[in-house]
């Protein structure tokens, strides 16, 4: 072949470039540009992990987070760049593992190598007298108990004998590679087949995985929306212990969901943990979070009831100071509040509103009250946790316990806080590939123990003459333990020595 | 009997011990003579101050009644423990006493760092965390990570005596030849401890979260650690990266294990932000 790549034929060219993308070289230079491109997506906010601090980023620096956007940072591992990488380590695997899973299968099924002409170039090398013949050591080599595992050949004619061991090292190797193909192909095909939505519900009430129930849903490729299973889950009870000591006051201790599944004849009851999920209808719902939920009950001017519910307040700190905001559309003219809810309540001058303490020890909502049109029906989608307070007037703000009513300014009515109710959220999962991934994943393990451990090594032994013998090893990778090999071996040769003179 | 206040003495007279067993270990990496005394002295230290340490870490884990690594606080130390407890087996079939002093640096340190900075008292723990993948996950991976310093140790004197072979320093130190093939060992071996912890990470984090993988920070790094030293193991088989390349691409692994201990509790949030701090 040329040496300019210039000047090769295209099929020349072909296999220069298919030596190239399997060699050695090219599988480290494509693991370091894989962490390159794993870099970007552990440095910026994901959409897929955090789709709100995403948006957050573009909007603090808009110049640049409309190229990252569009360039896939901030959905890294789905880009095709990303793709690009690791489909081409890919076939470098598979084009270096097949062609030398192969060769290995040859080997395996080949004699051992004949023996060097010189055995003193070997890393173990030495010379021995025994009073014994060739042929009588070559039988005794060949059916000893101890060279079991140990493939044999003896050349009568040249006096040797070439041992062999530790296949192995190499088959687990081969797995190890092999096994990362098929933990990569499992990985990516079940990402077809899986599915992934958060779902929210207040205690008391009950929700189906309906598309419209969900706050968000990532179907696989090969999923349609009415390939979910259809589940309803009633959550009964959600309770939720803090730490109340001195250390780490206010951590989460446990968190215990208690829900009600099935159908109208057959409900059982259920407890859903943190580490411990529900497995329904084939699909798993965990426990990912919690939060309060006030109830109030709002009335016009005439006294009758325009609203009484509870509203979902999304969390903003570990004490669970949390902000929501509600929506009276039919009320007088329209009505809105926004309102921070804290379970254990402090007020100070620098921070305003916090909570003290993640449970209800001291409870308070605090409302400010706007009245004008809260632009509900022109179709643009607007988030439920907060309101739009531009085009609105302030009637006021104020503050409530449990129970207390407020009288809002110029005859809008009047808000009740009734009581406080909690929420949970649930991922509702399904990932089909992951057992497979798994167990693809503990057969590469395996395989790379032995490829680690295992010692490939061969030992030959030649008569130079007449009772002048001489025994030399080699291991491949200069894995330490020859010397215990060498001696196996002339032990052997002793004990046949004091065999024949018996 | 207070475990809490046992765990902390415990550990205080452990850094003692290391700190005068790090200066001794100094000394004799300074001095002319081969100094056969300090250095069994040294040894003798390092073996009390490791029995003092493990003793350290089961009353913590007695008083806070569970495993304990469940903050930065106590992986550091069970960290160090780790570092040790791997240091001391490769000592016993190799003569390392001239490289002890950079083998004990970053025990010190960190047992130091613990008890300073990341110190909080032992407690429950957070629901997250209470799984019986925690006590394989956490403990498999401070394992590998205690292969990975002693074989960043080796790595860097094998770069380090590389660089300038003739110096006084080199001559004081095994050969470049040895130091390579025993940070290989070393790594190799913490190399699979790690691909079992990152495994029994993505079990335990699909019956936490349901799904085996989610690129969350914390198991980005920890992939990039693991290609790290798979880039380096390819490369001790590769005609022109074997020696100070390879030892290079299993350094910058090192520096990614210690990022994803440190920086990623501190400046990312991800699901496994618990660091304590
Ligand atoms: C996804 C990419 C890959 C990963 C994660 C990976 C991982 C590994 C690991 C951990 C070892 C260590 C075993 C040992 O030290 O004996 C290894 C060995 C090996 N790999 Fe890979 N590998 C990858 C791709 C490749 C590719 C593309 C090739 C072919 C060019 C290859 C060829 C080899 C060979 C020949 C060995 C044996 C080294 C030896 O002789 O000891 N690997 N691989």
């Amino acid at each position: 072949m040329s040496n300019n790549i210039f000047e090769l034929s295209a099929k020349e060219l072909t296999r220069w470039l298919w030596r190239q993308l399997t060699s050695m070289r090219t599988a480290i230079m494509l693991l370091l540009l894989l962490v390159v491109v794993s870099i970007p997506g552990s440095v910026l906010p994901q959409r897929n992990v955090d789709p709100a601090a995403v948006r957050a980023w573009i909007e603090g620096s808009p110049a640049l987070g409309e190229w990252l956007f569009r360039l896939g940072f901030f959905n890294v591992f789905s880009a095709p760049w990303f793709a690009a990488v690791y489909i081409l380590l890919l076939v470098s695997l598979v084009g270096c593992i097949l062609p030398r899973s192969w060769m290995h299968y040859q080997e395996i099924r080949s004699e051992p190598p004949s023996a060097p002409t010189s055995f003193a170039r070997l890393a173990e090398h030495q010379e021995f007298k025994i009073n014994s013949d060739f042929d009588s050591l070559a039988t005794s080599i060949k059916n000893a108990k101890q060279l079991k595992s140990w493939r044999i050949k003896v050349d009568p004619e040249n006096k040797w004998i070439a041992a062999e061991k530790g296949f192995a090292r190499e088959t687990g190797n081969l797995i190890f590679h092999l096994a990362l193909v098929g933990l990569i192909l499992a990985v990516g095909i079940g990402v077809l087949f899986s599915y992934r939505g958060q779902i929210l519900v207040k205690e008391g009430t009950s929700v189906s995985t309906v598309p419209t129930q969900f706050n968000s849903l990532t179907l696989g490729t090969a999923l349609q929306v009415n390939d979910l299973p259809a589940s309803t889950v009633k959550l009964e009870e959600f309770e939720a212990k803090f730490e109340r000591g001195s250390i780490q006051t206010g951590s989460p201790r446990s968190f215990k969901a208690t829900v009600q599944v099935g159908s109208a004849d057959a409900l059982t009851t259920q407890i859903i943990e943190v580490n411990k999920p529900l497995k329904l209808d084939g699909s798993k719902w965990y426990l990912v979070g919690h939060g309060y939920a006030p109830r109030v009950e709002v009335r016009d001017r005439a006294g009758n009831i325009v609203f009484t519910d509870s509203v979902v307040f999304l969390p903003v700190d570990g004490n669970f100071t949390s902000e929501g905001a509600i929506k009276i559309p039919n009320g007088d003219s329209g009505l809105g509040f926004v309102a921070i809810f804290l379970p254990t309540a402090s007020v100070s001058q620098m921070s305003g509103p916090r909570s003290l303490f993640p449970d209800i020890d001291d409870p308070r909502l605090f409302l400010s009250a706007f009245s004008g049109d809260l632009g509900l029906d022109d179709g643009i989608p607007r988030s439920v946790f907060s309101l739009d307070t531009e085009n609105l007037k302030p009637l006021g703000i104020k503050d409530l316990a449990p129970g207390e009513t407020w009288e809002l300014p110029d005859g809008k009515g009047t808000i009740k806080f009734l009581s406080i109710e909690r929420f949970v959220t649930f991922d509702v999962a399904k990932s089909p590939g992951g057992i497979y991934a798994m167990i693809f994943a503990f057969l590469g393990l395996l395989g790379l123990i032995g490829g680690l451990y295992i010692r490939r090594r061969r030992v030959w032994i030649r008569e130079m003459s007449q009772g002048d013998f001489e025994i030399a090893a080699l291991s491949r990778y200069d894995q330490p333990g020859l010397d215990r090999d060498v001696n196996l071996f002339l032990a052997l040769c002793s004990n046949t020595e004091k065999e024949q003179q018996k | 009997m207070n475990f809490a206040v046992l765990s902390n003495w415990t550990i205080l007279a452990s850094t003692v011990f290391l700190t005068i067993a790090t200066f001794t270990a100094a000394a004799i990496l300074i001095a002319d003579g081969p100094l056969l005394k300090a250095r069994q002295i040294s040894r003798l230290f390092i073996y009390f101050a490791t029995g003092l340490l493990t003793v350290g870490l089961v009353s913590r884990g007695i008083a806070a009644g569970r495993a304990p690594w469940g903050n930065m606080y106590e992986y550091a130390i069970a960290g160090a423990l780790s570092v040790l407890v791997v240091y001391i087996l490769i000592l016993r079939f190799n003569d390392l006493s001239s490289l002890s002093v950079f083998a004990l640096m970053p025990v010190v340190l960190a047992l130091g760092l613990a008890q300073t900075v990341l110190y909080v008292d032992a407690g429950p723990l957070v629901p997250a965390l209470k799984s019986g993948w925690l006590v394989i996950h956490v403990s498999a991976a401070i394992i590998a990570g205690g292969g990975f310093t002693v074989g960043f140790t080796l790595t860097s004197t094998q770069l380090a005596v590389g660089w300038k072979p003739e110096s006084k320093f080199a001559k004081k130190m095994p050969s470049v030849e040895k130091l390579d093939v025993l940070a290989y060992r070393v790594s190799a071996w913490a190399f699979a401890v790690w691909t079992f912890a990152v495994l029994a990470g993505a079990i335990w984090a699909e019956s936490a979260w349901g799904r085996f993988w989610g690129w969350d920070p914390k198991e980005t790094w920890a992939l990039i650690t693991w290609i790290f030293y798979a880039a380096y193991l390819h490369a001790r088989v590769t005609v022109g990266w074997r020696g100070g390349k390879a030892a290079i691409l299993s350094s910058i692994g090192y520096v990614s294990y210690i990022f994803n201990f440190f920086g990623v509790n501190i400046f990312f949030v991800g699901l496994h932000s618990y660091g304590g701090l």
